[in-house]
């Protein structure tokens, strides 16, 4: 894959982020308590697929790095390699 | 009298010069397209792992986000059977919050930040 294709394996929908935790009706403290836990939750989501898709392209661009490399080995080095 | 080598030899000479020549360009073209192909190669493998690692990181990924949503849910449970969870929020700051979290764009298509129908 050329370097610039490697961003291509990532998820189109990933590109939308991650919605917030949706809204309570806010009525009581345990409402309001509950919704910031679970803001805290997607906002996990969102730190795990930053993460994971920094991960995705680096293993790429080394994966093509290396590949490069071994397509350009002399004889000898094809031969020990 | 001597002359030096004559005309046939030395159009031979020419004819293997010329030769040597083709055939050291030809191994060096055809060192190139073996290359070529080789790159073909180990670019195509490469794609095809990284295309794996990204389906396996991906289906790892989806795995985490249900085990936040899982956590979510208990986590909801312990707060609202919590004392004092059943408290009562004054509606100023109530709605204040709720327009606060509408101002960020993560909760842009939340339906209470959607903006309402005027009244007919």
């Amino acid at each position: 894959m050329t370097p610039s294709a490697c961003h291509e394996l990532l998820p189109a929908e990933w590109l939308s982020g991650v919605p917030s935790a949706p809204l309570p009706d806010g009525e009581t403290v345990g409402d309001w308590i509950a919704f910031g836990d679970a803001q805290t939750g997607q906002l996990d989501k969102a730190n795990g697929r930053y993460v994971d898709a920094i991960g995705i392209v680096e293993r790429c661009h080394d994966r093509d790095q290396e590949a490069a490399k071994r397509a350009t080995r002399g004889f000898f080095g094809r031969l020990f390699g | 009298m001597t002359y030096g080598p004559s005309l046939p030899l030395k159009i031979a000479g020419a004819v293997v010069i010329v030769l040597a020549v083709a055939l050291i360009l030809s191994l060096g073209m055809c060192r190139d397209s073996r290359q070529e192909a080789r790159l073909r190669t180990e670019q195509g493998e490469a794609a095809t792992d990284s295309g794996k690692d990204a389906v396996a990181t991906l289906g790892a990924s989806q795995g985490k986000e249900r085990a936040i949503d899982d956590m979510t849910a208990a986590n909801d449970k312990e707060i609202r059977n919590a004392k004092g969870a059943d408290a009562a929020v004054d509606p100023a700051v109530r709605d204040a919050g709720i327009r606060s979290v509408c101002r960020r764009p993560s909760a842009a298509n939340d339906p209470k930040c959607l903006p309402r129908a005027a009244p007919r």
